[in-house]
């Protein structure tokens, strides 16, 4: 149970990789990874790695941002449909918009990296 | 329940606040009330340790009003605390445990500056998962906002309509934090800055309206406030002891959805919203088209847009048209709002829940004074935390 914790998936951020799990009972995709397979209940899950390809399902741009984002701002931000089948939240670049094509992309942020999206 | 205000309690804490609206509570019951008549009291407040620094508050509260030794609760689920508390109180007494319940809500935000009150309110969205990616509060409710655009194309102006609607219903409430219509508002700003706006929307499409989460502008999100509102509840079997003219609670709903928007299939509509309703409706044996009126959850203009139609009022994609027909106002078809909801009123977190009770208590028993409807006949209250991710519904009945 140990590897799905929380800072095992921003540690994959940092190494540039989007790591998640699959439920091996139900097919069910997860990103982050969780310990409980939310659709069926059961606790069979496999490692999943995501390519970080996929299209804008949601965006804005925050003006009044909180203090970590303070420099970047206005920044995007949004939610990506991966094309494996399952979302995330991210930093968006490049203004794209709702149902453009986007990649993962890693920025440096002193010692962690941050997530973001930018249009390919 | 106390004015809800950004300025006016800035020398109080929530323990005055919490005093002064229990005071008002037993002071308006018809036949006289007693606190310590109170079974147990239940008490809605995000971020008292945040906010003030101090935690224990439902004991607190109950010291302070002088009901020791009941038992207390405070509840947390970010700013549907209180509606949450309702739904807790009507349970321990629908139980049969307890004849007479208080439940109450408080924040008292003000001690913080606007970027700490944002980081804390950041604090009811997933901190890992989403605050790490960027989000802001306003930003989430943006990007449901920008969905909803996008899906049914809705508008801006059309969230306009309903900042403006709910400012007009504000100037009507005596415990409104803003009792002044954005026109008022605009002239007066715009007299400070050698401006003139020939209308509200000449100003709500000036910079005075800024940016905050796009498409959501300053005048598409409540204020922050600090404030109280308390209720009494009774059992069906003691209430005529108390009052001739009660109000019923005749449903009430609950629901949790995905703390993330992202592991979300539908960012246009609140699910939680839809199923806590529904329980309500069918606990009370009637449907969306048997309310009278409503009190929803406006932390943001688009959340009462989605809320109309997540409710069942209107239906889903014409939230924002209904709105700007009238049908949402006073004289409307469905009036929403009506004390000048979250927008005008304020929203000091944890009291947001049990001050829409109040409303629709008043509404009910005709005592709503210059925003009173004709004859109501049933009233409900939708209190959201966060995204969504809480809901609690009730409706009430005379």
């Amino acid at each position: 149970m140990s590897e799905y914790l929380v800072s095992k998936f921003w540690e994959g951020v940092n190494n540039e990789e989007l790591k998640g799990c699959e439920c091996t009972s139900c097919g069910m995709l997860m990103l982050p990874a969780r310990i409980i397979c939310p659709n069926c209940g059961l606790r069979d899950l496999t490692d999943k790695g995501y390519k970080g390809t996929g299209t804008v399902k949601t965006k804005t741009v925050i003006h009044v941002p909180l203090p970590r984002f303070q420099e970047m701002s206005p920044h995007g931000v949004g939610i990506i449909d991966l094309d494996e089948g399952v979302s995330i939240s991210g930093l968006l670049l490049d203004d794209p918009v709702i149902g453009q094509r986007v990649k993962a992309v890693y920025l440096e942020d002193g010692e962690k990296k941050l997530l973001a999206f930018k249009p390919v | 329940m106390t004015r809800f205000h950004h300025k006016v309690h800035a020398e109080k804490q929530s323990r005055e606040m919490f005093t002064e609206a229990a005071i008002e509570a037993a002071g308006s019951v018809d036949n006289g009330f007693d606190l310590r008549d109170a079974d147990a009291l239940y008490l809605g407040y995000f971020s008292s340790d945040n906010f003030e620094k101090q935690a224990h508050t439902s004991a607190l509260m109950a010291d302070w009003i002088g009901v020791n030794p009941i038992p207390t609760a405070r509840i947390e689920a970010a700013c549907a605390s209180s509606g949450v508390a309702m739904n807790t109180g009507i349970m321990a007494i629908a139980s049969g445990l307890y004849d007479i319940v208080i439940v109450g809500g408080v924040e008292k935000m003000r001690t913080l500056g606007t970027g700490d009150v944002t980081n804390t309110l950041a604090m009811a969205a997933d901190a890992s998962y989403e605050v790490a990616m960027g989000f802001t509060f306003p930003g989430l409710y943006a990007a449901m906002t920008a969905a909803h655009f996008h899906k049914y194309g809705s508008k801006w102006e059309q969230l306009t309509d309903i900042a403006i609607k709910n400012h007009e219903n504000g100037k009507l409430n005596p415990k409104a934090q803003y009792q002044e219509t954005i026109m008022d508002i605009a002239l007066k700003l715009g007299a400070r800055k050698g401006l003139t706006f020939g209308d509200e929307m000449d100003f709500l499409r000036s910079d005075l309206n800024a940016m905050v989460a796009e498409p959501l502008r300053l005048f598409d999100c409540c204020p922050i406030s600090d404030g109280a509102a308390t209720v009494i509840l009774a059992s069906e079997e003691v209430a005529r002891k108390y009052t001739d003219t009660p109000v019923w609670i005749a449903g009430m709903g609950q629901a949790s959805d995905t703390m993330a928007l992202h592991d979300r299939d539908d960012l246009t509509s609140l699910k939680a919203t839809k199923l806590a309703s529904r329980q309500a409706y069918d606990m009370a044996g009637i449907n969306a088209g048997d309310i009278s009126f409503a009190c929803v959850h406006d932390c943001f203009t688009s959340a009462e847009m989605m809320a109309t139609e997540d409710l069942g009022f209107f239906k889903l994609g014409e939230g924002g048209k209904a709105a700007s027909e009238g049908r949402t106002a006073l004289d409307g078809d469905m009036p929403i709002n009506t004390d000048g909801g979250l927008k005008a009123k304020g929203h000091p977190v944890g009291a947001t829940g049990v001050a829409m009770v109040v409303e629709v208590f008043k509404q009910l028993r005709g005592e709503a004074g210059a925003h009173q409807l004709s004859d109501p006949r049933y009233g409900l209250a939708h209190n959201v935390g966060a995204a969504g991710a809480t809901v609690s519904v009730q409706v009430y009945g005379r």
